[in-house]
């Protein structure tokens, strides 16, 4: 035999097995019809790892669930909200920001116990975020206990499944529940080249179960309202573009007159020809900035000190520029720098001191 | 075995190719396909038992299995299939040579086990089991299968090269 017949026969043996194919399924459904006259013994329901076995329980369940709830007018009720923020918990994001969406269930009515497991889609505009399916947080309100899985079969579109894992609890198999709060949360990243505007997150295909009242199986409950989708906003890149002009800084002692009745000099002091101690700050930015100002002294001339003012008026530091708006003019400042000291007892030439200009991102008072 | 059986399994034969195929090519994971076609199957036989006969039987298995993989998609955990794809000029296989290794009767070959073989090739990562189904199980020709999984001929030609060349060295043939 040839390596090529070989190779077709394990994968028709194996993965195309289509003799065993075909008895498993007369048989299983043989077992089935055996199954169905033998009603009265309670099927076990139990919640498997494997997704795709999930899959299966779960309809079964929530296909007898629906019968179940209209049956008992059950009044299960829950709402799940949507929330998307930045890293610093803002709605209003930048390109190469983290936004997480968080998913949770609020308002639990008439639970059994609690939210053991769910699945529904999360819409997405995929050209502006990109998913990041490392981040899922699995670690909800009963942490380890849960089995949390995503996929991203179609583009923009993000299915969740989320349930209840087993576990030992005084020897018997049990199952965790949420019973309020967070249960998911998912993580992206803003593209760079997104576009600026308003973009939602939506849930749809949504199921969840809990509990059945005498503990035999798991039942749907209804969400109300409909969740509402989470909007985030997608600001422009900012650009920070501060022009800072300069006096020459240049000061001179001015003795003052000699006054021989007290035999001093008086109204000397530090003076500079006009603007030549101006400082002018203009914020062409589009965001507003704040401007804070430092005079640092140098070594030896500790005794020059320096202050501003700002418009003529002592300068409260830091005061903020308005961002530019387009078509606009830009926010300007005039800073002035004054000397100060008593007369210098040498003649002194060089540099007195440092001005520092800091510019920061204007953050609104809280 | 009643009239229903006797359909259905008449139906299985004609069609399970064909739908294993499709099966395989949609679901990301190709060694959940036999589960979902079994799955398939399994729902068209209770609904053929339950409602006797079916209008396009075929129409209607394929409409099945397409909701089969949906609810594969829904719950399934996976990410994309994001197999690294050989460059064009990574490789010059030499695919003439390569055939007739295949189908030369080789008396080392009686060694190997069919199993030890499928379970080397269960182990290959998605795409290549794909390329290698197709090509070994269904017959296709390689210009079909890169069209098929929307690749590039020549990346279907390396990636089925290098495995054999591996095969070789690992079953030392």
């Amino acid at each position: 035999m040839n390596l090529k017949n070989l190779i077709s026969q394990s994968i028709s043996q194996n993965f195309a097995a289509r003799e065993k194919t075909l008895d498993l399924i007369l048989d299983g459904a043989k077992s089935g019809e055996e199954r169905a006259r033998s009603r009265g013994a309670r099927p076990v329901l139990r919640w498997v790892r494997r997704p795709v076995v999930l899959a299966a329980t779960l309809a079964v369940v929530m296909v007898g669930s629906v019968i179940t709830l209209i049956a008992q007018n059950a009044l299960k009720t829950t709402n799940l909200q949507l929330t998307a923020v930045n890293q610093s918990g803002s709605t209003t994001v930048l390109p190469g920001d983290t936004v997480t969406l968080t998913v949770s269930t609020q308002s639990q009515k008439d639970f059994k116990k609690g939210v053991v497991g769910l699945t529904l889609d999360i819409l997405y505009d995929d050209d502006v975020f990109e998913y990041d399916n490392e981040t899922i947080d699995k670690e909800m309100s009963n942490p380890g206990k849960f089995v949390a899985a995503t996929n991203e079969a179609e583009d923009g579109v993000i299915t969740v499944l989320v349930y209840a894992d087993d576990y030992q609890d005084e020897s018997q198999p049990s199952l965790a529940y949420i019973e309020g709060g967070d249960i998911f949360s998912l993580t992206f990243t803003v593209n760079e080249d997104a576009e600026p505007g308003n973009y939602n997150f939506t849930v749809q295909d949504y199921k969840l179960a809990d509990y059945t009242d005498d503990d035999s199986g798991f039942e749907l409950v209804t969400v109300t309202p409909t969740p509402q989708p989470a909007t985030v906003t997608v600001a422009g890149s900012t650009v920070i573009s501060v022009d800072v002009t300069w006096g020459s800084m240049e000061f001179t002692y001015n003795v003052g007159d000699w006054d021989p009745d007290t035999h001093q000099y008086v109204g000397g002091g530090w003076t500079c020809d006009e603007d030549e101690n101006k400082i002018t700050v203009t914020n062409n930015s589009n965001i507003a900035i704040d401007v804070t100002c430092e005079y640092a002294k140098a070594q030896g001339y500790e005794w020059i000190s320096g202050s501003f003012t700002v418009n003529g008026q002592s300068a409260n530091f830091p005061f903020t520029l308005d961002k530019l708006e387009e078509g606009g003019t830009p926010d300007s400042r005039y800073v002035y720098l004054t000397l100060e000291s008593e007369k210098p007892d040498d003649e002194i030439q060089g540099q007195v001191g440092t001005v520092t200009v800091s510019i920061d991102e204007h953050q609104p008072e809280q | 075995m009643g009239n229903v059986d006797e359909a259905f399994v008449r139906l299985y034969n004609e069609t399970y190719d064909g739908v294993l195929k499709y099966v395989l090519l949609k679901c990301g994971n190709p060694h959940d396909a036999p589960d979902i076609v079994q799955k398939t199957y399994l729902n068209y036989y209770e609904r053929l038992k339950k409602d006797g006969g079916i209008k396009k039987p075929e129409s209607y298995l394929f409409i099945i299995a397409q909701n089969e993989i949906k609810k594969y998609y829904r719950f399934k955990s996976a990410r994309k299939n994001d197999v690294p794809l050989f460059s064009g000029g990574e490789e010059n296989p030499d695919i003439e040579k390569l055939e007739a290794f295949l189908s030369q009767d080789c008396p080392q070959h009686s060694s190997l086990d069919v199993q030890e073989i499928w379970r080397y090739i269960r182990e290959r990562d998605d795409l290549t089991f794909k390329i290698f189904v197709l090509y070994f199980y269904y017959g296709e020709k390689l210009a079909d299968i890169a069209k098929i999984l929307d690749i590039g001929e020549s990346a279907v030609k390396n990636r089925l090269y290098r495995t054999i060349k591996q095969m070789r060295e690992h079953f030392n043939i």
